[in-house]
């Protein structure tokens, strides 16, 4: 526990100003109702000067308990939970219990629970202002969403005003109980990089195992199936061999909108926007790709703001995807959707938000930085990134457009020495064209 | 992350009671101040329709100059200087409270509301020369035969209507962005009907001019064609017909050349341009019908109507110069507080009612006039010292966190500051009246400045 700090908030000085005031205008005008209503804010000031200190003693406790699923509810409280492990995108319900163990009531107890930087709150709220009698409780109860690491709860900030609000006291307080909780995913089921993960699926992959096309021979293992074992090289060499094919794995793959306001520019007056671009073509991307099976999920980027659908092939999630695109660059609200929202700078958020494994499809028309930096950021995590660039900097042949073509074309290059595939959409060009040539291998590696 | 500036609901609810009973005990003076607080909800809603989507915003521009000109018209009915400043400071307390429990609105909402002002504005303009014109002429119908005969009679005359009506559609085709019908994916599709459209409009304009010239060249010899030739050029439907057709161009272009033009400019998601200007005009066209109807059953008279929608205009231009430069330099000036807005208000309506009546009461009589004035500045107060507590919590905890009980408690004991004051200040002022119906306000100063120096000593001993 921290010492104590004690402010006096209010010292009355603004019922000392609308009395002077109101006294002064009274004279000048000579009226005697403004003399007298000038007593009236006085009272204010004698309330603010009889404020004194509490003396005020809690007590908490924390209980978390882990969600499992994306979705999840919560499923009850789980003391243990700490010392277990997590996958990201797990929610976990936080339960912090202040009880006042003074023998005096408190009139104004503010408590802000020490939530780890790393995790969001996505339901509740880690703070409360409340009234406790001696020996009664109240509980704070939210819920924040797991990403990779380790992450330690810290202690509550608590605040308690008197009953005039004029003095408060802050101090820290330990938290009893849970305070840690860990998001390690166990290492057999840790991808090993490269966009697909362990279920079967349609995308080659540089593995051998069960699937059409030939990958390797290698030395027969006692185990292997009969059917594998390749029995021309027997009858040839009298040694054991084993045919490997290529593996064929799921992806899954998210389609990340820029709709922050840069993108609601146009490339001429006659045109459509960017945004309005991107968005017709990442509806397209999706629907193919969720056709072809592959669970898809789509990111929308805001200024400072991220709303998301997470992967899947289902019709929900594809509706839900397809909404929120349309939301993106129509009329409605993000927040009307079903997609979820996230506060916070896109390019360190987005990172935390993907799926350890996903393949990224960037729809942005790179006319600022932040694209760029965000292709270089996912793609020294790992992410495998295609980008699709519409090209609203041509159809005006004045210096401005033409200098930010070019700013726009060297943002382009720097992408693509990351190594990411790149498709600068000619606006000339038919959409279903530009696709083919982004999606047409999809989930190749 | 954005600061929650929301009042908790509770503290809001003590705020709204406080305005509420502070405008009452004004009303007691003026009627006016409930006037005024009924003027600042309606502008206050109608503000806050302009956060919304598109139909919100088409809805809220079309609101806007009914809600203008119902407040002009409540000005210019407002007796005396006290009247326009309790109906002023009604206002402002409405549209405080109106925002009570909600964030303020944001740069690009008040820009978006000066956008609506402005397009108001200009169709207010627009509809005093329509109602100046009609009052000259002698009514609406005078004023269409005039608008519809206003080429020429004859041939010549229906011919420039077809120009007029030709190359208006013409401009609105072209000046109407692409954008605004078609996808991406579809907009050569739309560029080829458009071409294809203007030039079957360019060829059956010239075909149709060449054909009324060819027959009135025919018609002198053949006067069975003269006669029918006249009955066109005479007929009020195909005059009618033409007219609508330039109406219609014509304000097709200006809503493309207005569309274009802001679509070309804009780095807010959602432009709203297209439904802010089709709003206001439907809005000030709706309040001119309104006005014809009125001064055709009586209420009002032409002239009248026409003042009225003028100073509409007027208000509507201040109002966009003033939204502008608010938008502008709200983020260096900061938003207002509603609570202390109201609380400001409340103020300076006892101020106004202090300053512009005289008391020439005594004794009881002096502090039975004067409670309503003390309960408003107390309601004031009260508003402000809760709404600064209730922003504090808001910031530090959150609307969703602030449970009701210690709110309660806080805003018992500002009702029992409020509450204690009132009695005492009048109590004060009665005895001040019968120990000396004469008071003198030096003497008052010299109390007053007693009570500080109490004040201020106790305080210092206190700490």
């Amino acid at each position: 526990m921290s010492e104590r700090e004690t402010d006096r908030l209010d010292r009355g000085e603004w019922g000392l100003v609308v009395a002077l005031s109101l006294a002064g205008i009274g004279l000048v005008v000579g009226s005697q109702l403004l003399v007298a209503a000038a007593t009236v804010p006085l009272w204010y000031v004698v309330a603010a000067v009889v404020g004194t200190q509490q003396d005020a003693t809690v007590r908490l406790r924390r209980e978390l308990a882990v969600d499992d699923g994306f979705d999840g509810e919560s499923g009850g409280f789980d003391t243990g939970s700490d010392d277990g492990s997590s996958d990201p995108g797990d929610t976990v319900t936080v339960r912090t219990t202040v009880r006042n163990v003074g023998s005096e009531p408190i009139v104004d107890l503010r408590v802000v629970d020490g939530v780890p930087e790393a995790l969001s709150v996505v339901s509740g709220s880690p703070r409360a202002c409340v009234t406790l009698e001696p020996g009664a409780e109240a509980t704070v109860e939210y819920a924040v969403e797991l990403c990779r690491g380790e992450h330690a709860f810290g202690d509550a900030t608590i605040r308690t005003r008197d009953l005039t609000g004029t003095v408060a006291e802050t101090w820290t307080a330990g938290v009893a109980g849970d305070e840690t909780v860990r998001c390690s995913p166990p290492v057999e089921t840790v991808p090993l990089g490269g966009g697909t993960n362990d279920y079967a699926g349609e995308v080659p992959t540089d593995e051998g195992g069960s699937g059409v096309e030939f990958y390797a021979v290698r030395e027969y293992q006692s185990g292997d199936p009969v059917g594998a074992i390749d029995w021309r090289r027997y009858a040839g060499t009298r040694e054991l061999a084993t045919v490997e094919y290529r593996a064929e794995r799921a992806t899954r793959i998210v389609c990340v909108v820029d709709a922050r306001s840069s993108q609601f520019r146009a490339a001429t007056t006659g045109q459509l926007s960017a945004i309005e671009l991107s968005g017709t073509a990442a509806e397209r991307t999706l629907e193919t790709l969720v056709a072809g099976g592959h669970p898809t999920g789509v990111v929308g980027v805001h200024d400072h703001q991220l709303s998301t659908v997470s992967p899947g092939a289902d019709p929900t999630t594809r509706r839900r995807a397809v909404d929120l695109l349309r939301a993106t660059w129509g009329a409605d609200s993000v927040g009307t959707t079903s997609a979820r929202l996230r506060q916070g700078d896109p390019v360190e958020t987005l990172p935390r938000l993907l799926p350890g494994e996903a393949q990224v499809y960037l729809f942005s028309s790179f006319v600022d930085d932040m694209p760029a930096e965000l292709v270089e950021v996912l793609w020294a995590r790992g992410y495998a990134v295609r980008v699709i660039s519409p090209d609203v900097t041509t159809g005006s042949d004045d210096v401005a457009t033409r200098l930010e073509a070019l700013d726009r074309r060297n943002r382009l290059a720097r992408v693509r020495a990351t190594g990411a595939r790149v498709v600068d959409w000619q606006l000339e060009r038919p959409l279903g064209l530009v696709l083919h040539d982004a999606i047409g291998e999809a989930g190749d590696r | 992350m954005s600061v929650d500036e929301r009042l908790p609901s509770t503290t809001a609810r003590a705020v709204v009671f406080a305005a509420v009973v502070g405008t009452l005990a004004l009303t007691v003076h003026d009627p006016m101040a409930a006037v005024g607080i009924v003027a600042g909800l309606a502008l206050a809603a109608t503000m806050r329709g302009f956060a919304g989507s598109l139909w919100r915003v088409t809805v809220a521009s079309a609101v806007l100059p009914a809600v203008v000109l119902g407040v002009v018209a409540a000005f210019g009915s407002a007796t005396g200087a006290l009247g326009i400043a309790l109906l002023l400071v009604g206002t402002v307390v409405g549209v405080a409270l109106g925002y009570i429990d909600a964030a303020w609105p944001t740069q690009s909402v008040v820009l978006r509301t000066g956008t609506a002002a402005m397009s108001a504005g200009i169709a207010a303009c627009i509809a005093v020369v329509l109602l100046f014109w009609t009052a000259t002429v002698g009514g609406i119908q005078p004023m269409l035969e005039a608008a519809l005969w206003a080429t020429g009679h004859g041939i010549a005359g229906l011919l420039g209507w077809i120009v007029i009506a030709g190359l208006l559609l013409a401009g609105g085709l072209l000046v109407v962005p692409s954008a605004a019908f078609t996808e991406p994916r579809r907009r050569d599709g739309h560029v080829a009907l458009r071409r294809l459209l203007l030039w079957r409009l360019v060829i059956g304009a010239i075909l149709l001019l060449v054909g009324l010239v060819l027959t009135a060249l025919v018609a002198a010899f053949v006067p069975p064609i003269q006669s029918l030739l006249e009955g066109i050029a005479g007929s009020t439907v195909v005059r009618g017909l033409t007219v609508v057709i330039a109406v219609s161009g014509a304000v097709l272009t200006v809503l493309g050349a207005v569309a274009r033009n802001s679509w070309y400019r804009t780095d807010e998601r959602g432009n709203a341009v297209v439904a802010v200007v089709v709003g206001s005009a439907f809005g000030v066209g709706a309040s001119a019908v309104a006005a014809g109807i009125g001064t055709r059953a009586g209420p009002i008279g032409s002239g009248e109507a026409t003042v009225l929608f003028g100073a509409t205009a007027v208000v509507l231009g201040g109002g966009w110069f003033v939204l502008w430069w608010y938008a502008k330099t709200m983020e260096t000036v900061g938003t207002p507080d509603p609570a202390s807005t109201i609380a400001a208000g409340l103020a300076v309506g006892v101020v106004a009612i202090a300053a512009s009546t005289d008391s020439p009461a005594t004794g009881v009589e002096a502090a039975r006039t004067a409670v309503p004035s003390l309960v408003a500045l107390a309601a004031g107060l009260f508003a402000y010292d809760v709404g600064r507590y209730g922003r504090v919590l808001a910031r530090e905890i959150g609307s969703a966190g602030a449970s009701r009980r210690p709110q309660l408690a806080r805003i018992g004991w500002s009702g029992i500051v409020a509450t204690v004051a009132v009695p005492i200040a009048a109590g004060g002022l009665w005895l001040a009246t019968v120990v000396s119906p004469t008071l003198s306000v030096p003497a008052t100063a010299g109390v007053l400045t007693a009570v500080v120096t109490i004040v201020v000593g106790a305080r210092l001993l206190l700490r």
